[in-house]
């Protein structure tokens, strides 16, 4: 009987790492496809590739806190197989489940919440305050990206560097998606696409806003994921590293609808001259559309 | 006596095959014409549509809430639905049973504009390797909101509108895609293809209210009187500023 007891708590350990895995390594098989274009990266049951330059801090920070999860998994998943077979009931023995009151258990409590403390204001909030307050000076790129049901928006503020203002009662979802103003002069070379794209290694300062229910910006590669929230507008900014040309994946982390899952967009990581044709190409007066 | 019942049976063979023939006569009439564009068509030239918030959208396709044919003179404007307004008493009509296909395709709908009888099954195709989610939002009728994730997808359940009244439909993964859904109580209605004509057939000869209605023109009315055997003609001309 107690064998068997053992031999269904192990399997379903085993279980839920096959499970949690198999559903890990499908959901990244079928994110290419979902996309419409070909993704660039790795992607696996692992971290997936990094092409940001502060990405290294975040993946740092999560390496640590898995290795210290691990360990504790290992440490009590060890005591509790101890306390079972040490304390279990037996012929001439009844079961024990007095708690135990020694120093050492105290001690090791302890030293768990001060190795939480060192992680969350020595490794996290620094990562954060500098993600936060700090933003790049170095001539950033400046995207908002307006996400909505089930889609994203990118807002180019174009030459002038500044946005025009949106108004959302002139929205029009085929010629106007995001409401802008035709009056105003600093939207005047403003431009939306559907496609996000930046200039490897140059600095993006994204804002994000929201037309209806919280989305979340999700762009794994780069270990950034920020809400979109209605009514607010929140910056973020990151880095990508040189040489990193590619095209790769965005997604929507918060559930926002029954067509979330869909909710993908594919961000181009361009060089100076890709980015520069590309706009070309986006801004180029729309010819009469004509069919075949 | 057996002479006299067939006589009888034969008269009565007779009297039906005439008025059966009475009655389809009289259901032939037929009002037919186009629908013309006057003004100035700078002003409602097709659009490209942007569709690169889904790569799985490649084809290029434009606006379609203005589509004038300027090969014919005069200029017709097509998906312009002309159906009877009056003059159909209380009779009740039953609901086609054909069902309307929709389909969704190089992400937008096909065809733009759904008319369909009360009751009338409505059948929609994904024929996209894309999500589509058909959101259709009535007023009167019960909203349906649904997704098709899957190439070839056709709607599993029957979808019906119970209720005259016109709508739209939208896709809510791609906001750009939209149509129409008109309603009717009635078979006597018809939408303007490539070349802005319409027919509505079987009609009972008498006098009708016909309207034209246009999702950006807005509605026009006209009288027409239908007679037996002779189709009655009637353009519809929209001059927007």
């Amino acid at each position: 009987m107690r064998r068997c007891s053992w031999r269904i708590f192990l399997a379903v350990v085993f279980g839920c790492v096959v499970l949690g895995q198999t559903s890990v390594l499908r959901a990244q098989a079928v994110a290419p496809k979902d996309t419409g274009v070909k993704i660039d990266g790795e992607y696996g049951p692992f971290l997936p590739t990094d092409i940001s330059v502060d990405g290294y801090q975040v993946d740092r920070l999560i390496n640590v806190l898995h290795v210290f999860m691990i360990g504790l998994f290992v440490g009590w998943g060890l005591f509790f197989a101890f306390c079972l077979v040490k304390y279990r009931q037996r012929p001439g023995h009844r079961a024990n489940s007095v708690l135990i009151k020694a120093k050492p258990s105290k001690y090791l409590e302890i030293a768990v919440a001060i190795f939480e403390a060192v992680l969350l204001f020595g490794f996290s909030i620094p990562v954060w305050a500098r993600v936060k307050s700090e933003f790049p000076t170095d001539d950033p790129m400046r995207v908002r990206v307006v996400a909505e049901q089930f889609a994203w928006n990118f807002h180019y503020p174009g030459a002038d560097k500044k946005f025009g203002k949106l108004n959302p009662k002139i929205i029009d979802l085929v010629k106007n998606p995001l409401g802008r103003m035709d009056d105003d002069p600093a939207g005047k070379d403003d431009f939306v696409s559907g496609e996000f794209h930046v200039i490897e290694g140059r600095s993006v300062v994204v804002e994000i806003l929201s037309k209806d229910v919280i989305h979340s910006f999700f762009v794994p590669v780069l270990r950034v994921k920020q809400d979109a929230i209605p009514g607010m507008r929140i910056p973020i900014w990151f880095k990508t590293k040189e040489k990193t040309a590619g095209a790769y994946e965005i997604g929507c982390a918060q559930l926002c609808g029954n067509n979330h899952f869909s909710m993908r967009a594919v961000m181009h990581v361009d060089t100076p001259e890709q980015y520069a044709a590309w706009v070309k190409k986006v801004t180029a007066p729309p010819e009469e559309f004509k069919e075949d | 006596m057996q002479k006299t019942f067939r006589y009888g049976v034969l008269c009565a063979f007779a009297a039906t095959l005439g008025l059966a023939g009475v009655v389809r006569a009289a259901d032939d009439g037929v009002i037919k014409g186009k629908v013309i564009f006057k003004g100035d068509t700078d002003k409602f030239k097709r659009s490209p549509i942007d569709t690169s918030k889904d790569a799985n959208c490649k084809k290029p396709i434009g606006s379609w809430d203005v589509i004038l044919n300027k090969k014919t003179d005069p200029i017709t404007i097509k998906n312009v639905v002309v159906s009877i307004k009056e003059g159909l008493g209380d009779k009740k009509f039953p609901p086609k049973t054909e069902p309307f296909k929709l389909t969704q395709k190089d992400c937008q709908y096909d065809p733009h504009i759904i008319a369909v009888m009360e009751d009338q099954p409505v059948k929609i195709l994904n024929g996209d390797d894309t999500n589509h989610n058909i959101h259709f939002l009535p007023k009167k009728n019960t909203e349906e909101n649904f997704s098709q994730p899957q190439k070839d997808e056709v709607t599993g359940k029957e979808l019906k509108f119970k209720l005259e009244e016109p709508f739209k439909v939208k896709c809510d993964v791609h906001p750009w895609m939209g149509a129409h859904v008109l309603v009717f109580t009635h078979p006597y209605f018809a939408v303007t293809g490539d070349d802005g004509t319409f027919e509505l057939k079987g009609l009972p000869p008498g006098k009708y209210v016909v309207e034209a209605w246009h999702e950006k023109f807005g509605t026009m009315k006209a009288d027409v009187e239908v007679a037996a055997g002779k189709p009655a003609e009637k353009d519809f001309t929209f001059e927007p500023k």
